[in-house]
């Protein structure tokens, strides 16, 4: 199979990332955002407080530099998380760090019900204003729901 | 299990080329072994036909091949395929199948369980016990690559690491495994 058809989905880990364009590789890299705001994306992935997005924009820009390849955002809206204005305008500017397309993801809530999917109305913001502002941007429906086969939805009732 | 044999699959090309030498066989013998195991994905030293029967029995005292085993296969209303897949020390990870009538994507794990603690994820909610040997990472797109062909009547055409695990946080591992998967 070609690398081309491969995309490592990573949550951002900038030292891993600069070692992979050093290591050129071939295939495909996306990045699990989910924010563009450090408070809100260290409330949902708590790494970030240990890498910042200052340091994981710098990471892709090197990658960019050295792979010319654009990276992939994977992201989710969640209600009453990252589902304001406030927000798309800080994902609008991040995109403009590096080429760039943004895939939104419909979430798969878990068990306990903390994160909700979006009012319909916060996607389609995301979309109009993405779009406004040239970035590519897919919205992703999730797939195999009924068997916990979706996206962070592994290992849900093991 | 053999607790005492080396997992086969954990040697490099050269590693078995030397071995064989080693034997007072021939180095390209490493390379047929080698083919088996990662071209032709075989399961047991017997499938190895052009191996003679007396090496293929050193082979069988000296080494195990360590397959993952399909658990349990779970199929979705819209031809999702989930598997869960039971490795040789009785951990479990997940691949998924998704079809799409373009494409037939392996969603892949890279660990068991996962370094980071996402607050949305089940995933995270689980212990990371370890990171997967790049065979374990390579045998299941050859898991998901067989059901494509079974149910589809297609290859697997595309590969994410969006499985388990944070593949960047077993980087060493997920770079052999695409070497091997990229081979032509
Ligand atoms: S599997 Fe991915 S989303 Fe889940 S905790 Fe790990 S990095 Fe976060």
């Amino acid at each position: 199979m070609s690398p081309k058809r491969i995309v490592v989905s990573t949550s951002g880990v900038p030292k891993m990332i600069k070692k992979m364009a050093d290591d050129e590789v071939k295939f495909n890299l996306a990045v699990s955002l989910h924010s563009a705001i450090d408070e809100v994306r260290t409330s949902i992935m708590p790494f970030n407080e240990t890498f910042p997005l200052k340091d994981l924009q710098e990471a892709l820009e090197y990658w960019y530099e050295k792979t010319k390849k654009a990276i992939t955002y994977e992201y989710i809206v969640w209600k009453g998380i990252n589902d304001s204005i406030k927000d798309i305008e800080a994902l609008v500017t991040f995109c403009k760090y590096v080429p760039c397309k943004v895939n939104i993801i419909e979430y798969n809530p878990i068990d306990d019900g903390a994160f909700q999917q979006a009012s319909s109305q916060a996607i389609e913001d995301y979309i109009r204003i993405l779009e406004r502002n040239n970035i590519v941007v897919n919205v992703r429906r999730s797939r195999g729901k009924d068997i916990d086969a979706a996206c962070g939805q592994l290992a849900n009732k093991s | 299990m053999e607790i005492n044999k080396k997992d086969i699959r954990a040697l490099t090309k050269e590693q078995l080329r030397d071995f064989f030498v080693k034997e007072g066989d021939e180095a390209f013998r490493g390379n047929q072994v080698y083919e088996w195991l990662w071209s032709k994905s075989a399961h047991a030293f017997e499938d190895m036909t052009n191996i003679s029967k007396e090496t293929r029995q050193m082979l069988e005292d000296n080494f195990v091949i360590n397959h993952i085993k399909v658990d349990t296969m779970q199929r979705s209303s819209d031809g999702t395929v989930k598997n869960a897949v039971r490795l040789h020390d009785g951990l479990i990870v997940e691949s998924v199948l998704i079809p799409t009538p373009t494409r037939t994507t392996a969603c892949v794990s890279s660990q068991v369980g996962c370094s980071l603690d996402c607050s949305f994820c089940a995933t995270s909610r689980l212990k990371r016990m370890r990171n997967l040997n790049p065979d374990e990472i390579y045998d299941q797109v050859v898991a998901i690559d067989n059901e494509s062909r079974l149910y589809f009547n297609r290859p697997l055409s595309n590969i994410v690491f969006m499985g388990m695990g944070e593949p960047l946080m077993n980087y060493n591992n997920v770079i052999k495994a695409i070497d091997k998967i990229t081979s032509p």
